[in-house]
């Protein structure tokens, strides 16, 4: 298997073997998927909505449904305006969300399809129902990756719908990051052992974990309410948790609300878990219960009784920018030794971050952002052969 | 908002249910979509198929399976080839989806071969690529993969971004074949092109033809020499065919484009007779291949018992040989020999039950065989891509108009090959196979083989599907991975086609015993019996009911 993989390894400035990323529309839909009552919208080609839906229903083995502009050569040409006008009506008509969330493709960035405008218009054409929705975000796939795009449409949420009111609410803002609706709901969870109002968003539990009750629901009963993400603006504080995926949409309302930021890295591991407690607390002024404590006990006994099988061990890291710099974090906690470390998308916060966290542990570890599969098994298939000879 | 279907049948009370169950499904509809899907679901009549609005563009925001051009470029009729490498121009999602995502398995002819297959390479566009051009980065890009690879031949596949910024991807190929000195061609399989993968198809046939067939002219040595075209290997099925053939003595050349090799592709056009598994997606080739270098080609079906029993005759009957039609029979009978006990003993359990299928641009009818070898009744059926031939039959094909967004994609002239063209069968054999009854490039479509007022529904829509399930009941759907979940959640199995829920092969007599085997499973899996908890199937505990 992969023996194609050469240890010799050749510099690359043009080709891409094996991607560690993917592109920005994805994590658009995915946010999109954490609102309550959203259909998600691929403004392109229909292509883009087909594998995107095709890989997140894989994943997670449950219904993903979007829809498509379904572009065709003549629109790629004359602009997408009509595709987006027709789709608005036919949505809101057929499958009756709450809310839409458009995110562009390529496609429609290349032709420069103002989004915005053309909502503009299908509202007072009366293809938008009084109190429905419609939010965007431009995700073009050829910036960043698809945590770009899960950043963006999670910034667009705020832009169109967080307000502030004036009077605070006694809530917390939790913007969770590109992670899993087990990992999101298990943060929910805390924050209840806490007793600190937070308001996730977005927040895909019970949206792409739905349990099997004969009953098929386009809506499933999770994901953040249009109220929730508009009561954002007026929490006592937003929990970013993850730089890359988490912090724009929170700066923005910083911006926007004056809500202060708390920029927190993903709570896996003992330190990490440590922050985000702490910082509900602190927020929440509650003291953390015996619950957690004793939680927190369990881990750290794990931990102590399968020491001896970690210390010392070396380790090849890759996966999105947020989730490997704290993966890092814990396995050095763990006494283990990330050597080799990637993630697809860029950014150079990246090696600046993993680097400090490994610089005591593995002052010689090799640390790429915007890098590939390919490029990480050479590592690996070279590092056999210093072994060997 | 009532739109007619087709005219009001009299004194037929099937026909006039299949005509309200499709009626229910447009009324959710705004007027101008329904008027278009009015054209797309149609009551069936075998004896005249009625005309059916296929191969026309996606409704915006309806929810459809259909894919785009480049999936049926790259990732349907090219990608299979495993020994070359395939290259996509664009950003990096495309690449990145169409990586191993279709099990269009592989074995590699020597322990040393490289499956190609794992690697999915991309130059990754990004913004300087889109405003300044791409051409100078797909150029290296080749390079570098030459550079560790050292491939026989190298694939370009563009992307949407590619037609707009205007790369010249074959300018490019060309100057790093010479470059290379290696087979370099590229694909203008732009996302947007078409209504859907069929385009993708097309164009891929097309590049086929310009730039592999043909390039190898030392066939194999074989008495009975056929290509199978059309054919993808999903699940093991082009292995599952090669088995039977090769026991009754008919050898393989190429498939396209299951597990097959550059080399096979190249000589692709040194065989007696094209067999044609999915008309939609190769039709073209078979076609092009007949006319430069006189090929002739039917249409077969290796899903099912009594179908590829059909296929073996009709492929024997072709070689008008004495020797290989007893094979054949002998073949047939100990395959329905070993099939048997597991299709009597399915069949029990199944019969009467009913199936669905809504997938791509031939499995919806090729499986509709499978299901009646166990006695199951197809009620409902539609393509995702294909065209009005798939459905009525290719006698239509004079009559189906070419709309504005398929007038683009190229039909390319072929000419007879002043060498290599070459008539397989003498006119005296012709004669002698006519008087049989014995038929070429026939195929009569999906509808003409199901039964008078089944449901016939082109590119079905995810609200059609919740309609469909909710009026008709079937007992089992087949589709694709994005209705999966769907339609499990109501409570009903679905069997992918497109994945085969990573099992198979279904395909010849093996085949069918392991998708006799997987739909009993799926139809008699317990787990759907446990839903409703039993709290809620019995009436509510009062205070004065303790348990003891």
């Amino acid at each position: 298997m992969l023996n194609g993989t050469t240890a010799e390894i050749k510099e690359r400035t043009a080709l891409r073997i094996n991607p560690a990323k993917t592109c920005q529309p994805i994590g658009a839909m995915y946010a999109s998927l954490g609102i309550h009552g959203c259909m998600p919208h691929s403004h392109g080609s229909q292509g883009c909505c087909a594998y995107h839906r095709s890989h997140l229903t894989r994943h997670f083995k449950d219904p993903v449904v979007a829809t498509s502009s379904s572009f065709t050569e003549g629109a790629s040409v004359f602009g997408g305006a009509p595709n987006l006008n027709q789709a608005l009506e036919n949505i809101f008509t057929i499958y009756k969300p709450e809310i839409v969330a458009v995110h562009t493709t390529c496609l429609s960035e290349v032709i420069g399809d103002d989004v915005p405008n053309i909502v503009k218009k299908a509202v007072e054409e009366g293809k938008v129902p009084a109190g429905s929705k419609v939010i965007h975000a431009n995700t073009p796939s050829f910036v960043g990756s698809h945590i770009t795009g899960f950043a963006g449409m999670t910034t667009a949420m705020v832009k169109y719908l967080s307000e502030k009111t004036g009077e605070t609410k006694d809530q917390v803002n939790v913007i969770p990051g590109f992670v899993d609706p087990t990992d999101m709901r298990e943060m929910k969870r805390l924050a209840g052992e806490l007793n600190v109002n937070i308001v996730m968003f977005p927040d895909t539990s019970d949206v792409l974990d739905s349990p099997q009750t004969g009953v098929y629901e386009m809506y499933p009963k999770g994901g953040a309410t249009v109220a929730q993400i508009t009561s954002a603006g007026d929490s006592i504080a937003t929990v970013a948790v993850g730089r890359f995926a988490s912090h724009p949409a929170a700066k923005l309302l910083e911006e926007k609300c004056g809500v202060p930021t708390t920029l927190l890295e993903l709570p896996i591991g003992i330190t990490a878990t440590d922050e985000y407690i702490d910082a509900l607390r602190t927020y929440g002024a509650v003291d953390v219960p015996a619950s957690i404590v004793q939680e927190r006990g369990r881990m750290l006994d794990v931990v102590s009784d399968m020491s001896q099988y970690f210390y010392g061990k070396r380790v090849a890291v890759f996966g999105d920018p947020d989730h490997v710099i704290a993966l890092c974090r814990f396995l050095v906690e763990l006494n283990m030794k990330p050597v080799y470390v990637i993630t697809g998308s860029p950014g150079n916060f990246f090696e600046t971050r993993v680097a400090e966290i490994l610089k005591e542990q593995v002052p010689d570890a090799k640390i790429k952002q915007n890098a590939d599969l390919f490029e990480l098994h050479q590592w690996i298939k070279h590092s056999f052969q210093d072994l060997v000879h | 908002m009532a739109t007619e279907i087709t005219p009001p049948p009299i004194n037929d009370p099937e026909a006039a249910e299949a005509k309200a169950t499709l009626e229910t499904m447009l009324k959710a509809y705004p007027a101008k979509t329904a008027r278009k899907r009015a054209k797309q679901l149609l009551v069936n009549d075998p004896e005249t198929p009625p005309q059916i609005g296929a191969n026309s563009r996606t409704t915006p925001g309806i929810i459809t399976q259909r894919g785009c051009t480049y999936a049926g470029c790259r990732g349907v009729v090219i990608g299979p080839i495993h020994d070359i490498l395939h290259i996509t121009h664009g950003p990096i999602g495309c690449g990145y989806y169409s990586w191993l995502s279709r099990r269009n398995l592989v074995r590699p002819r020597h322990v040393d071969d490289t499956n190609y297959l794992q690697y999915a390479m991309s130059t990754d566009m990004m913004e300087e690529q889109i405003i300044f051009g791409g051409e100078k980065k797909l150029a290296q890009a080749i390079r570098e993969a030459y550079e560790i690879f050292h491939p026989k031949a190298i694939s370009i596949y563009s992307t949407c971004p590619v037609g707009l910024i205007g790369d010249d991807v074959h300018s490019v190929a060309r100057d790093m074949k010479e470059e290379l000195g290696i087979n370099v061609f590229a694909f203008s399989c732009e996302g947007y092109k078409g209504v859907s993968q069929s385009a993708g198809h097309h164009i891929a046939n097309n590049g086929v033809f310009k730039h592999m067939i043909g390039l190898n002219d030392e066939g194999d040595k074989a008495e009975f020499n056929i290509n199978l075209l059309g054919e993808y290997n999903i699940g093991g099925d082009a292995w599952a065919i090669d088995d039977v053939l090769r026991k009754c003595g008919i050898h393989v050349t190429a498939t396209l484009s299951g597990d097959v090799t550059y080399d096979q592709v190249c000589k692709a056009h040194t065989v007696d007779l094209n067999t044609v598994m999915c008309h939609r997606s190769i039709n073209y080739m078979a076609e092009m291949m007949e006319k430069k270098f006189g090929i002739p080609w039917i249409k077969v079906n290796f899903v099912g018992a009594e179908a590829t029993a059909k296929s073996l005759r009709k492929i024997a009957a072709f070689f008008q040989d004495k020797k290989l039609t007893d094979r054949v029979e002998e073949v047939i009978a100990q395959g329905n020999a070993e099939l048997k006990p597991i299709r009597d003993e399915v069949t029990a359990r199944c019969k009467g039950k009913k199936a669905a299928l809504f997938v791509g641009g031939s499995r919806a009818h090729s499986y509709q065989h499978l299901f009646s070898d166990i006695g199951m009744e197809t009620i409902a059926a539609g393509y995702e891509f294909a065209h009005r031939d798939d459905y009525e039959g290719r006698s239509v094909l004079p009559t189906i108009k070419v709309d504005a967004d398929s007038r683009n994609i190229e039909e390319i002239t072929v000419e007879q090959d002043p060498v290599r063209f070459k008539a397989r069968k003498t006119p005296e054999q012709l004669q002698a196979l006519a008087e049989e009854g014995f038929t070429f490039k026939d195929y009569s479509g999906m509808m003409s083989e199901m039964k008078k007022n089944t449901l016939i529904i082109d590119d079905i829509s995810h609200h059609e599907i919740e309609k469909l399930v909710e009026l008709r009941k079937p007992d089992i759907i087949c589709s694709g991975i994005k209705d999966k979940f769907i339609i499990e959640k109501m409570g009903i199995p679905c069997k992918q086609l497109h994945s085969y829920d990573y099992s198979g092969p279904y395909t010849a007599f093996e085949g069918a015993a392991n998708f006799y085997r997987e739909i009993d499973r799926m139809l008699h899996t317990k787990v759907w019996s446990y839903v409703v908890p039993p709290w809620l199937k019995t009436a509510p505990v009062t205070t004065d009911a303790t348990p003891e």
